[in-house]
This record gives structure tokens, sequence and C-alpha cells, in this order.
């Protein structure tokens, strides 16, 4: 058992001043490694001033921002070792990210997931049911958020049920069917936010159709910019779910491509936690000054895992507000926060833009 | 389908029976009295629009409208004329403006009309609270009786991206201009054209800026506050989005001059700058980070200066297409030294519009241009009207394209 094994055992564990000490260490040698073994990294850093390696604190390791990966392809192992490239979700007219996988990366991100989710819902496998179609499957070598996110959830469950067909339909006898074959026992429930809300939620509350899913946990994420437009947010989106759907258990997660391993899931209190791997930072979102517990800000977010492509300290373009260290109720170590949103998008101006002709 | 402005106040709904009215009325004479009188009171209204004034590309735009200007425009008109040609309106120009290049729309639609033509103009749905503001008020002085030849040649329109609708547009036009880029000239240009029709597309551009260093370390402190003041204008109007807005500037001199001047340059322009950012959206400085991290890791760059806000500068020895392309304007500048002014011409490429100067004579300029590679540059203009429209744009003479030139060779 290596190092990291053991620490996948618990994940929520180390305090504040041993998990600084832990992340600066590794994320110096994840730094230098990627340093010695990126061209374009190496390249980054020299030309903007930066060291490859030694820094004293972790605000001062130097990130990069999120949308960089859309613009250039890091890759920190020889590219014949690449076995999966994760892509952003995103539609057909805009840039996506391209995050590189070997064997070693994609083995520490199943680890890491299976840690945190577990921290959450136990080791046992529950009849499961993904809140989505399985078409969006199709495409195996490359991954998009919403694929990958269904595979990699889709261990925790056994006998899965895909809820839609491929126009987004509820398939209502397969769902009869499976809830009378696991009647009185837990179920799984996984799904991205807005397809829960859109083609279940709303469909069930147009056709004033009651579900009882009252022994089950739903785990979901993906972003909640297009609930908020309609002005739905996690108190509303839990309380929708409960009174249509019967769901009493709800965790929501904040993750992105870009950094795996960096699953902050929604605890019982409410807030999402960082696991010791990984960590959370709230910069000011115009002069990038760290800010202090309960200012609401820019989310840096930090994690050891990334071998394969330099990904270990990212600038987000979330909002969200860190409300403390080691000191939530659930039980569970580290910083605990909340998201707020994306920041507002910059309408393109320009007579060279791709826009124009809408 | 919005119909914006048209001859007709009710009824907008029924857009092709509006476009065929349109279409089917006899053209005006070139500078008709009526057209003066309509420009100069959109000029005035604009002027006089306390909200307007927070928009400074706007306000130059009324003063492009100005008579006095307007009538310099007439006169550049009538000396295209020649014993032996007429020039004559080409028709109904169909007119596709850039989406937030806001003003682009009306100087090329006020060229066509004031040489004669009908115009149909698709504005995009992204409108600016600011340009709202402007179709109301050219809506309140076309509903003006006077006015009613004009309005009556004239449809300003909005629909989503919809070939058919621009296939039934295209069909009825004599000129067809597209402004915005490659993207959206690649997509319409698919769509065809009556067999007399003409086009005239204006592709993706790229600008650039020359300062000679010992100008700007020798400037008196009036032209070297005048160069700042130009410089920033014609960078930021229109976020450095613009085409024409400079995005490398090249310094010109001795290696030692150049350092000092760019200091003495930079220096000052960040503190010119300050205010500007106070209004910036904090996704375009994180735009601006990563556009700047991507040069960063390019084989060319040797060094990115860099803090939260512009200027973001990067050195470099090169500038290649990638660098033009991946260019996100709010305040980048490529950097590039070099000895002469001749040097330069190895750096620039057809993409290359506006060289926008400082320091240079203007018979040294001509003497350069004639060095350029093929195609490279279009206008040479001073630092600070690097966004003035003007007629000939791109290489183009827009009273040529937007005219008929008859010969009577009797």
């Amino acid at each position: 058992m290596n190092c990291m094994d053991r620490f996948f055992e618990n994940v929520f564990h180390l305090e504040k001043a041993k998990k600084q000490e832990y992340l600066l260490d590794e994320l110096n040698k994840a730094i230098l490694w990627h340093y010695n073994h990126c061209q374009e990294y190496k390249k980054m850093l020299d030309t903007l001033g930066k060291k490859g390696g030694h820094y004293h604190s972790l605000e001062d390791l130097p990130m990069l921002p999120v949308q960089l990966f859309k613009m250039i392809d890091l890759v920190s192992v020889p590219r014949e070792n690449v076995i999966k490239i994760l892509t952003s979700s995103g539609t057909t007219s805009q840039q996506v990210s391209r995050i590189f996988l070997d064997r070693v990366t994609s083995s520490l991100q199943t680890k890491a997931l299976i840690s945190i989710v577990g921290s959450y819902i136990g080791s046992h496998r529950h009849p499961m049911i993904i809140l989505d179609t399985k078409s969006v499957l199709t495409n195996r070598s490359s991954f998009n958020a919403r694929g990958a996110g269904i595979l990699g959830f889709s261990n925790f469950g056994r006998d899965h049920l895909y809820l839609l067909d491929e126009q987004y339909n509820i398939q209502w006898s397969q769902l009869e069917a499976f809830l009378e074959k696991h009647k009185g026992e837990k179920i799984l429930l996984f799904g991205f936010t807005f397809m829960i809300w859109r083609y279940v939620y709303q469909v069930c509350k147009k056709m004033d159709k009651k579900l009882d899913l009252t022994n089950s946990v739903l785990i979901h994420g993906g972003g909640w910019k297009k609930l908020l437009d309609q002005q739905v947010d996690n108190v509303t989106f839990n309380r929708s779910l409960r009174e249509q759907l019967g769901i009493q258990s709800v965790h929501n997660y904040y993750g992105m491509v870009e950094q795996i391993g960096s699953i902050f899931m929604e605890c019982e209190e409410g807030f999402f936690h960082a696991p010791s791997f990984s960590d959370v930072i709230i910069r000011d979102p115009k002069t990038l000054q760290v800010l202090p517990f309960g200012e609401e800000g820019l989310i840096q977010v930090l994690s050891v895992l990334p071998k394969s492509y330099p990904g270990n300290i990212l600038l987000t373009e979330d909002l969200g507000t860190v409300y403390g260290e080691d000191n939530c109720k659930c039980g569970r170590k580290g910083k605990i926060f909340l998201i707020k949103g994306r920041l507002p998008a910059a309408e393109l101006r320009g007579c060279s833009d791709v826009y124009s002709y809408q | 389908m919005d119909i914006l402005i048209s001859m007709e106040q009710e009824n907008r709904s029924d857009w092709k029976n509006q476009i065929e009215q349109v279409s089917s009325q006899t053209l005006l004479e070139p500078f008709h009295e009526s057209m003066l009188d309509f420009l100069h009171e959109l000029s005035r209204r604009i002027l006089l629009n306390k909200t307007m004034r927070n928009f400074p590309e706007l306000m130059a735009m009324a003063h492009w409208l100005r008579p006095a200007h307007i009538r310099q425009i007439r006169d550049h008109y009538f000396r295209m004329a020649s014993p032996d040609t007429v020039n004559l309106p080409r028709g109904v120009v169909l007119h596709f403006a850039p989406s937030n290049v806001d003003t682009i729309f009306i100087y090329s639609w006020v060229l066509s009309m004031l040489v004669g033509n009908i115009n149909i103009i698709r504005l995009s749905r992204k409108r600016s609270q600011q340009i709202e503001v402007i179709l109301q008020i050219i809506g309140e002085i076309l509903s003006k009786e006077e006015y009613s030849q004009i309005r009556s040649r004239t449809v300003l329109l909005s629909y989503d991206h919809d070939d058919e609708i621009t296939r039934e547009l295209s069909a009825k036009c004599q000129l067809r201009v597209i402004w915005g880029g490659d993207e959206t000239v690649r997509k319409i240009r698919s769509i065809p054209l009556p067999p007399s029709a003409i086009e005239m597309v204006f592709a993706d551009r790229f600008s650039v800026a020359a300062l000679k260093a010992d100008a700007v370390l020798t400037a008196s402190e009036q032209v070297f506050s005048e160069l700042l003041r130009n410089f920033f204008n014609d960078v930021f109007w229109f976020d450095q989005l613009a085409c024409s807005s400079p995005k490398t500037v090249f310094w010109i001199g001795e290696d030692n001059e150049i350092t000092a001047a760019k200091t003495k340059f930079w220096n000052a322009f960040s503190e010119h700058v300050n205010h500007y950012y106070q209004k910036e959206l904090p996704a375009i400085g994180i735009r601006r980070m990563a556009v700047a991290y991507r040069y960063a890791s390019m084989p060319e760059t040797r060094k990115v200066l860099m803090k939260t806000v512009s200027p973001v500068r990067i050195q470099s020895n090169e500038l290649n297409m990638q660098m033009r392309e991946i260019h996100c304007g709010s305040g980048v500048f490529i950097e590039i030294e070099v000895p002469t002014l001749s040097h330069l011409a190895n750096h620039l490429t057809i993409k290359d519009q506006t060289l926008s100067v400082f320091g240079f004579q203007k018979d040294e300029l001509v003497h350069f241009v004639k060095t350029l590679p093929n195609r490279a540059i279009d206008r040479i203009v001073p630092i600070g009207q690097s966004l003035n429209f003007s007629v000939v744009w791109d290489g183009y003479n827009l009273f040529q394209y937007f005219s008929r030139e008859v010969s009577v060779n009797v």
C-alpha cells in the first residue's frame, strides 16, 4: 500500500496545519514535475518570470486560468501514455478544454472519487437510476464532462437504469418495473442539475405526477447557471425535488473537468467540502488578492492528483465564499464553502467576432 | 424578424411586402438636399443627448455626421467625376452590420445613402443600449414628412441567423456589403446573389502601431500627453477589438533609446488607464490573463510583463499568424523592437490593415509603403486616428462600390 492509497481510506482527516504542509510539499513536487516534463508549461513559467518549484506558501503557487486549457494542449507525459482525453461540455461553436490522462492519473481520479463519494453514501453498491439518457455515452474515446461524470459515478451503483430515452422522455414503464424490483431497497440517483430539473422534475410537475423515491440518495452536479437564470437556487431545488419526487437526501457536487480529483460534495450541513488532497482559495475577481473567510470572490482550486497534465493549481471563473476550515458540524475536516455562480460573461465587442451573424 | 425602421410604421410583420416596396422605389439623386438635412439633424440630436456623452465613439460619429464634414465627403465624391463619366447609384444595397462595433452600420448606411442608394441593413440581435437610443432617434427624425423620401428607401431590420431570409434579401440587391469578419463572410457568401450583383466583404484584420523611440523621448510634455490620449482612444474605444485598433507596438530606434522610451511610455500609460479599469468586467480580466499565458507559452515570446490590469506586454521577436489570431483585445500589446522603419516590412502580412504611427515624416512613410510585402497595410494614420472611419476602407473606395459609373464617350 503506497502513501496515496492510505490517504484514500479517509480523505477528510487532515487538519489545517498538516494539510497545508502536505499540500505545499506535494504541489511543489508537482510543479517541478510538470516544469521538467511539459515544454509549454516550462516556457510559460519562464516567460512569466515564475519559478518551477520551491514556493513557500500555497497562495504563491503559480495558478493557470481554466480557460487556458481551451487554448492549448498541455501534457506532461509522452503522448503514447495518454489513455483518455477528457473534454469539457460546450456547444459546437465554443472551444472545449482538452485534458490528457495517463494510467496513473486516471487511476488516482477513480480512487479519489470512490473515497469522496464513499464518505457520503458508504461503500455498499445500491440499485442506481441515472437521470439522463444513455446516448451521451456513445462516443467512448472522447468523453465530455457529462459522459465522464456518468461513467465515474455509475461505479457506485448496480443494476443501472437510464431514466431518459434518446428524446429525453421519461421511460415510465421501465421506471415502474425498476422500483417494483427493488422495493424496500435504498436507491442511488445520479444526474446533472439542469437535466434533472428540466426533464424529470418539470415533466412530473406538468403531468401532476408524484413519485415516491423516499428511500433514495441523489447526487447531482454540473453547474447552476441555467437554473439561476430561472431563479432556482439550491434550497428551491431541494424542496421541489422533495415535494414532487419524494427525494429526501440530496448532495450537490462542484467540480470541473480541468482538475480531476477535485470533487467537492455538499455535506449534510449544506456546505461543499475540500478533501485532504484538494483545497480552495478565494480571490478578489479584479486584483486576485486572497480574500479572508466570509468574503465572496473567485474560486481557485488546488489538487495534488494531476500528474499527466499541469492542472494542479487553477483559477476558475466561479464565484464562491469559504466559511471556515475544520469547523463543520458534519465532522469532516477541510475548508467548507458555497458557490454563488459564474462570473458574469463578458459581451464581446469588435468587428471580427464569430457571434455577429446570430 | 424585427423591422426596426421602415417606410410604414404600421404593419411591420409583413416584411416581404415591405422589402418589395422599398426595393421598387426610384433612386434619389446623390447628395440630395433632404439627406444633408437629415444627417445634420441626426448629428445634432446625438450631440445634445446627455446619455451619449459617456460614449466617445458615438460622439466621434456625431462629429463625422456634421455638415462641415459631410461637405468634405461630398467634395470627395464629386472629384471622382470626369467629363466622360456620370456616377449613378448602384441600386439596392444590402448591408450586414457587425455585432458590436456599434457604429459601423451608420457609416455604411450613410455613405451608401448619400450616393443615392436604397438600403436594407441587417443589425445584430445583440445591440447595446446606446444603439437602441440611436435607433429611436433615427426613427423619430425619419418619421417627419420632409424625410419621407429617405424613409421610403430605408429598412433596418434584425433577425436570427436564418439562411432563408438572407437568401430572399440577397435576391433583391445589387450590392451586398458584409462586415463582421471571416466567419460571417464565409456564412453569408455561400448564399447566392443575383447574377448582376456585386459584393464587398470585410474580413478579419489586424492592426499595428509604430513609435519612433527618440521621438517619444524628446516629445514636449504637451505632445507626449496628446500621444497617450490618442493611443488610449485608438485602443480602448472598442476594447481594442476593432480591426483598426493597434494590437502590436513596434519600437523603432537604438536599443538604449527603445528601453528608455518604453519605460517612459508605459509608466505614463498605466496611470492613464486606471479609470478605465474601474468599469471593466472581471471576466474580461480573466480572459486577458488566459491569453497572456497562452502568449507566454509560445516559443517566439521572450517575456511577458503583466499585472491584473492592462497593459499586458508580450515581448516578442516575431509576429506570426497565430499571435494575431489569439489576440483578445482589452489591452494586450505585443512589442517588437526593430532598428529602422524598413525592418518593419518583414513582420507585416496581408492580414494587417492599419499602421498608426508616431514620430515619422510623410516622405519616409511613402518610401516605406513601396517596400511592403504583397497587400500588407491598407492605411497609415497618425496615432489617434486609427478608428476614424473614412470613405476608403480596407483598400476599398466605398463610393466607387456604392456607385455605378456610366461612361459617355461621344
